[in-house]
C-alpha cells in the first residue's frame, strides 16, 4: 500500500509538472510571439517613415543597426536585388524577388511570414512592406521555436521535477504513515470499535461478522471436543484414535491405564510411546489396511479391537479399543472349574451306587448283607439328591431369577423352625443348640433366608465336636437385622477362611466321607446374602470354633427389583 | 528445509523406539520359551532375529542419509551418532535372544527346569534394564539411564552365582554336565545382554548430555 501511494503520487506529480509546463510554455510562447509580431510591425512602420524622410536612407538604416541586434532589416529593390541588409553584406546576397514575403508584399502591400529552420531549431518571423518607391522593406526577427524553447527549458524542468518529486515523496511518506497508522492500529478482534475511516467500515463490518462466525464455530467445535473428551475420559474402555502415520490423535485415561503406560499426554506422539507392545502396532497397521481385528490377550487380560477409519472410501486412520476382560476371564475360569467339579461330585456317588448294584446283580452279596448294601445305595442316592438340589438352588441364585415374592421375614421365627428341623441331627452328635435374641425383621425372600440359616446351622452342627454347642442369635439393630451363628467346632484354618465360600471348596480335601457334604453350603449362604445385600463376616479359630455373622439391612432391597 | 529435517529426526526417534520394542519382544519371547520350555515360541524367536537385523540396516541407512544430506550439528548430530551406536548394541541383543532360543530348542528333550537357579532373576533384571533404556531414551531421562548403568553389576554378580550353582549341579551328577554347560551359555548371554543394555544407556546419556563414559 505504502509503495503504491509513493508510486502513484510520484507519477502524478511528474505528469503534472510536465503537463503544466507544456501548457504554460505554449500559452506564454503564443503571447510572446504576438508581442514580437506587434513590435516588428511597429518597427517596420517607423523604419519605413524614417527611410522615406531620410536624406540618405542607407545611412539611416546603418544607424538603425545599433538599435536592435536581433532585428534584421533588409531593403530589396523592385528587381529583387538586396539594397541593404543589416546583418549580411548585401553584395553576397542573391536575388530576393522570389522570396514569398517579398512576392506577397509586392502584390498586397505587406506580408507576414513565418519560417522555421530545423537546423538551428529557430523560427524567423518576417514582415515585409512595400514602400512608396517600389522597394520592399523586410524586417526579420529570429527567435527560438516552441520546441527549441522546450529543449532549452528541459534541464530546468528536469531539475524542477526532481525537486518536486523529492518534496512529494517526503510528503507522501508522512501522509501514508498518517493514513496507514489507523489501519495498523485496527483491532482485528473488534474492528468496528476503533474504525477511523468511514470508507472501510463495510469491510470492517464484514470482518467483524466473520470474526463472530469464526468464534461461534470455534466454540461449537470446542464444545464438541469437550463432549467427546468427557465421554471418552469417563469410559472404562480404553480408546485410542490414530492417524495413518501411527500418530495418536486422541487417547483416554483408561487406555493409558489398561496399556500400562506412564500417565502423561500422549497426543500427537507415536503409538510406540504409549505402548511398545508390537502386537498393538501390528493390529493397528492391519486396521490401516482396512481390516478389523478382535483379539483377547490372555496374559494381560485384555480384549483389543482395532478398526479402520474410512473417509471417502480411503483409510484415514484407525481406532483402537481396549477392554479389561479380567472379570470375564475369571468368570470363564470359575465356570469351567464349576462344571469340572460338578461332574466329579456327581460321578463319585454314582460310581458307588453302580458298584454296589453291580455286586448285587452278580450275586456277590449275601442275602444277609443285602439290607446294608441297599442302605448304602440309598445313602448315596440321598447325597446325590441333595447335591442336585444344591446345584439347582445355586443356579437359581446365579441367574437371580426367583418365583418367590418378597415379604417381611422375622429372622427369629426362621431360626426357630430351622432349629426344630435340625434338632434330631444335633442330638445324634450330642450338640446343644441354643437360640437367643429378639425378633429381627428383614424384607426379603423367606425361602432364601431359610436356606441360608439352615446351611449355617447345619454346618455348625456337622463340623462340631461331639458334645459341643451351637448358639444362634438374632439381634435387631438400628437399620440392621443381625444373625450370629457360633459353634465350638473344629474351626477353619486361617488359609482357608477366604476360600470356604467357593463352590465345592472343602477344607478337608480328601473327599473322605467322615463328614458328608456337598461343598456348596457356604456358597449358597454367600449368594443368598449377596442377594439381600447382607454382609457376611467369618471369624474362626482352629479347634476352638467358628462364628459367622450375617448383617441384613433391615429394609433390605425394599426398593430393589 | 528445517521442518523436513525435524520430521526426519522424529522419524528416526520413532524407528529407534520401534527397534527397542522389537528387542524387548525378542528377549521376552526367548525368556518365555526358556521358562515354559516352549519350543515353538523358541523357533519363532530365532527367526525374529532376521527382522531385527533388517531393522538395524534400515535405521543405519536413515542415519547415513541424514548425515550426508543434512550435515547436522550439535544435538542433532549427537542424536544421529548415538543412534548409530545404539542400533549396533540392540542388534547384538537380538542375536543373543536368538542364541538363547536356539539352546532352548537343543534342550527340548532334556529336563532342565529345576536347574535354572538364578536364570529367571537374570532374565527379569535384563528385561527391565532394556525396558528402562528405551524409556530413558524416549523421555530423555538421564536418571533412569544412569540407573540402568548401575544395574549391570547386579547382572554380573547374578552370573557368578549362577556359575557356582551350575558347578554344584555338575558335582552332584556328572550326567548333568551337558545341560549345565548349555545353561551356563544362556547365563553368559544374559550377562552380555546386560552389558549391551549398559552400552545403550551410555549412548542415551551421550545423546542427552554430550558426554560419553569410557
Amino acid at each position: 500500500m505504502r509503495n503504491r501511494i509513493y508510486w502513484n503520487m510520484g507519477v502524478l506529480s511528474v505528469v503534472t509538472i510536465l503537463l503544466t509546463s507544456l501548457i504554460t510554455l505554449s500559452v506564454s510562447y503564443r503571447i510572446y510571439f504576438q508581442q514580437i509580431r506587434d513590435g516588428i510591425k511597429n518597427e517596420a512602420i517607423q523604419i519605413e517613415n524614417g527611410y522615406r524622410h531620410a536624406e540618405d536612407p542607407i545611412a539611416y538604416l546603418n544607424s538603425m543597426d545599433t538599435v536592435s541586434e536581433e532585428m534584421r532589416i533588409t531593403v530589396i529593390e523592385p528587381n529583387g536585388t538586396v539594397e541593404y541588409d543589416s546583418i549580411t553584406d548585401e553584395s553576397t546576397m542573391g536575388n530576393h524577388a522570389d522570396r514569398p514575403e517579398v512576392e506577397e508584399a509586392v502584390q498586397k502591400g505587406y506580408s507576414e511570414q513565418k519560417r522555421f529552420s530545423e537546423t538551428y531549431g529557430k523560427e524567423t518571423y518576417y514582415y515585409a512592406v512595400l514602400m512608396e518607391d517600389g522597394k520592399v522593406l523586410r524586417i526579420a526577427n529570429t527567435s527560438d521555436s516552441v520546441l527549441g524553447l522546450y529543449v532549452r527549458m528541459l534541464p530546468v524542468m528536469v531539475a524542477l521535477s526532481v525537486l518536486v518529486l523529492l518534496v512529494v515523496l517526503l510528503i507522501a511518506a508522512r501522509m501514508t504513515k498518517k493514513l496507514v497508522e489507523p489501519l495498523n492500529r485496527l483491532d482485528l478482534q473488534n474492528p468496528i470499535a476503533k474504525a477511523e475511516y468511514e470508507e472501510i467500515t463495510p469491510l470492517l463490518r464484514r470482518l467483524s461478522d466473520q470474526n463472530e462466525q469464526i468464534e461461534r464455530q470455534l466454540s461449537m467445535m470446542r464444545r464438541r471436543q469437550e463432549e467427546f473428551t468427557a465421554i471418552t475420559e469417563n469410559m472404562s474402555e480404553g480408546l485410542v484414535v490414530l492417524d495413518h502415520h501411527l500418530t495418536i490423535l486422541s487417547v483416554n485415561k483408561s487406555a493409558v491405564q489398561l496399556l500400562n503406560a506412564r500417565p502423561g499426554n500422549y497426543q500427537n506422539q507415536n503409538l510406540l510411546r504409549l505402548s511398545r507392545n508390537l502386537r498393538i502396532k501390528e493390529s493397528v497397521e492391519n486396521a490401516l489396511l482396512g481390516k478389523h481385528k478382535d483379539e483377547i490377550w490372555e496374559e494381560e487380560s485384555l480384549q483389543v479391537l482395532t478398526s479402520p477409519v474410512m473417509h471417502d472410501g480411503r483409510v484415514k486412520g484407525a481406532v483402537l479399543l481396549v477392554l479389561d476382560v479380567s472379570e470375564r476371564m475369571k468368570a470363564e475360569r470359575s465356570r469351567k472349574e464349576f462344571s469340572a467339579n460338578v461332574s466329579h461330585e456327581l460321578k463319585t456317588p454314582l460310581t458307588s451306587i453302580s458298584g454296589f448294584a453291580e455286586m448285587m446283580e452278580q450275586g456277590m452279596v449275601r442275602p444277609a448283607d443285602m439290607k446294608t448294601f441297599a442302605g448304602k445305595i440309598h445313602a448315596e442316592a440321598l447325597h446325590l439328591i441333595k447335591l442336585v438340589q444344591d446345584i439347582m438352588e445355586l443356579s437359581k441364585l446365579d441367574e437371580g431369577i426367583t418365583n418367590y415374592a418378597k415379604e417381611h421375614v422375622d429372622l427369629r421365627r426362621i431360626a426357630e423352625s430351622v432349629v426344630d428341623r435340625l434338632t434330631p441331627q444335633a442330638q445324634n452328635r450330642k450338640v446343644t443348640v441354643t437360640l437367643t435374641g429378639d425378633s429381627a425383621v428383614v424384607y426379603g425372600i423367606r425361602q432364601m433366608i431359610e436356606e441360608l440359616v439352615y446351611n449355617l446351622l447345619e454346618n455348625a452342627i456337622k463340623y462340631n465336636k461331639d458334645g459341643g454347642s451351637v448358639t444362634i442369635q438374632t439381634v435387631p439393630e438400628t437399620g440392621w437385622a443381625v444373625l450370629v451363628v457360633s459353634d465350638t467346632g473344629i474351626g477353619i484354618p486361617a488359609d482357608d477362611t477366604e476360600r470356604v465360600f467357593e463352590r465345592f471348596y472343602r477344607v478337608d480335601k480328601s473327599h473322605s466321607k467322615k463328614i458328608s457334604g456337598t461343598g456348596l453350603g457356604l456358597s449358597i449362604v454367600k449368594h443368598a446374602a449377596e442377594y439381600h445385600k447382607a454382609e457376611v463376616k467369618l471369624e474362626s479359630q482352629l479347634d476352638v470354633g467358628t462364628t459367622i455373622t450375617v448383617r441384613f439391612p433391615a429394609d433390605a432391597a425394599e426398593d430393589e427389583r | 528445509m528445517r521442518s523436513r529435517f525435524d520430521s526426519q529426526l522424529e522419524n528416526l526417534n520413532n524407528e529407534l523406539v520401534n527397534m527397542g520394542a522389537m528387542i524387548e519382544t525378542a528377549i521376552g519371547n526367548a525368556v518365555k520359551a526358556l521358562m515354559h520350555k516352549d519350543v515353538d515360541l523358541a523357533k519363532k524367536a530365532v527367526s525374529y532375529d532376521a527382522e531385527i537385523n533388517h531393522k538395524e540396516r534400515e535405521i543405519e541407512g536413515d542415519c547415513l542419509k541424514l548425515l550426508l544430506q543434512q550435515q547436522p550439528v550439535a544435538r542433532d548430530l549427537r542424536l544421529i551418532s548415538s543412534a548409530l551406536k545404539m542400533i549396533t548394541d540392540m542388534e547384538r541383543v537380538g542375536d543373543h535372544a536368538s542364541d538363547i532360543s536356539e539352546i532352548v530348542i537343543m534342550l527340548a528333550d532334556k529336563p532342565y527346569q529345576d536347574k535354572l537357579k538364578q536364570l529367571p532373576k537374570m532374565a527379569e533384571v535384563t528385561i527391565q534394564m532394556l525396558n528402562d533404556c528405551v524409556d530413558a531414551f524416549i523421555r530423555k531421562d538421564l536418571e533412569l539411564a544412569n540407573s540402568v548403568i548401575k544395574r549391570d553389576d547386579e547382572v554380573d554378580s547374578l552370573f557368578d552365582e549362577e556359575k557356582n550353582s551350575l558347578l554344584s549341579v555338575i558335582r552332584e551328577n556328572v550326567d548333568n554336565g551337558e545341560v549345565a554347560l548349555d545353561l551356563l551359555m544362556i547365563a553368559k548371554y544374559f550377562e552380555r545382554i546386560g552389558d549391551h543394555a549398559t552400552n545403550i544407556a551410555e549412548w542415551v546419556v551421550f545423546s542427552i548430555t554430550g558426554e560419553h563414559k569410557q
